[in-house]
């Protein structure tokens, strides 16, 4: 059996990533109080664990324990993945849906939860082909996550590019279109959900130059001027 | 010939309601010229000329063309891209608080997806067929399930938006507009599963569009009393 090296690797290293903007956020909580910035960070929060659940899938995977690997990499990080975008959205929320801002979270961990069951219910199960893990999702649930995914780094995408075109500062207009470049790439890396081998591995790659992007993005001190 | 009478029926009714509500909208537009109420006039346009290009497909059979011709054409590919068009000045109402610097190149952007997936269905090489009274689209599963979720992103967008709407006013006939919009949305949104090529589904669901349809007219033409 072919270890699938390759998927087990970047989401390791993406997760690093993540993981140092979660931490960096965290930080920027302490300090200001900010409801969106606590927000940002739960956000962040469930994506680590939906990088967590595909880690510990490629390792059921690794041991030939297709049921289980199927659970956490096609169930249960799909299930955190879109559950966790709510509080991403609350943060539009705050300014045009004040009054059920709330109730985001629930609706898109109801949308993870349906995913999640049907991906449980799908009687395909993930198979190795060329190093990779293919999960053999129905193709709804692929397109629909590919579309979602795409809306929300488009429109991450677009708040940065806006707040570059904004700001006079260029330190800080560097860091906006840094963090615009890099939604755009995790948007196009959401592509990743396609089963086939070679766009796995092209996606994959680029994931991690969007995952670092964000991290420098996130990071980078403005001078000021 | 076996002429999609159903489909057609409900289509020209969905037709009459949206040309009036943007008749209305327009007018509203004339009256205070607020950019806003002239992007909301816009998406109607494109729901509206969308509806136009596939009631004229559908006549095609009538006239001894190949339905294939106007289905695939008028309907699988000009409609989807004027829907999707229209779909970027709605996207223009929020862009205007958050994306000021870039908002005027949402319909752009929106358009060109819609030409994107316009196209890829124009290619496909399945034809549109007619069974039991409807036409399956027989559109490539991609667009099909992409349009879809696109489709109901923006429309459950709209329904919250009309529903802290209605939680946010004491005024009970605001209020019951604002749930009228919310309704309207929701079954303009179960109504996007008409793409999915199943004909007791797109026979369900253009029912409800027909009521979605009705509640949009009614809504915007709904006067709220000034309550004292």
């Amino acid at each position: 059996m072919a270890f699938h090296y390759w998927q087990i690797t970047v989401s390791f290293i993406d997760s690093i990533f993540l993981f140092l903007i979660l931490l960096k956020i965290i930080k920027e909580y302490r300090k200001n109080k900010i409801e969106n910035v606590s927000n940002l960070a739960l956000f962040i929060f469930f994506y680590l664990l939906f990088f967590a659940s595909l880690i510990v899938g490629f390792i059921f995977f690794y041991r030939n324990d297709m049921i289980m690997g199927k659970l956490w990499h096609n169930v249960f990080s799909i299930f955190f993945l879109f559950g966790g975008a709510g509080f991403l959205l609350k943060i539009p929320a705050s300014v045009y849906l004040p009054k059920i801002k709330g109730l985001l979270p629930y609706l898109t961990f109801g949308y993870g939860l349906a995913a999640a069951l049907i991906s449980f219910f799908n009687p395909h199960l993930p198979q190795f082909k060329n190093e990779v893990v293919l999960n053999n999702l129905p193709d709804w649930i692929i397109y629909n996550n590919i579309i979602f995914s795409l809306i929300i780094a488009l429109t991450a995408g677009f708040f940065f590019v806006n707040g570059a075109l904004a700001v006079k500062n260029k330190y800080l207009r560097r860091r906006y279109l840094i963090l615009a470049l890099a939604s755009f790439l995790l948007g196009i890396s959401a592509l990743f959900w396609i089963p086939d081998p070679v766009f796995i591995k092209i996606f994959s790659i680029i994931s991690i130059f969007a995952y670092g992007l964000a991290a420098l993005g996130v990071y980078y001190q403005p001078k000021d001027i | 010939m076996n002429f999609p009478y159903y489909q057609t029926i409900i289509e020209i009714l969905d037709t009459v309601f949206v040309l009036l509500a943007y008749l209305k909208l327009r007018n509203e537009y004339k009256k205070n010229g607020e950019e806003n109420t002239l992007n909301v006039s816009r998406l109607i346009l494109g729901y509206l000329i969308y509806f136009l290009c596939f009631n004229i497909g559908v006549l095609f059979p009538l006239f001894g063309l190949p339905i294939e011709l106007g289905i695939k054409i008028m309907h699988n590919f000009l409609s989807t891209f004027f829907v999707f068009w229209g779909a970027g000045y709605l996207l223009k109402i929020p862009a205007s608080m958050y994306f000021p610097k870039i908002k005027n190149i949402l319909p752009l952007f929106t358009a060109l997806y819609g030409l994107t997936v316009g196209l890829a269905s124009l290619w496909h090489k399945e034809m549109p067929v007619i069974e039991k009274g409807v036409i399956k689209l027989n559109m490539p599963d991609w667009v099909v399930y992409t349009n879809i979720g696109t489709a109901l992103a923006i429309v459950s967008v709209i329904v919250l938006f009309f529903l802290n709407g209605a939680l946010s006013t004491s005024d009970k006939y605001i209020r019951r507009r604002s749930l009228l919009l919310a309704t309207t949305a929701f079954c303009i949104g179960v109504s996007t599963l008409y793409w999915l090529p199943n004909t007791l589904i797109i026979t369900m669901v253009i029912t409800v569009a027909l009521i979605g349809y009705f509640l949009l007219f009614y809504g915007i033409y709904y006067k709220p009393k000034k309550t004292t």
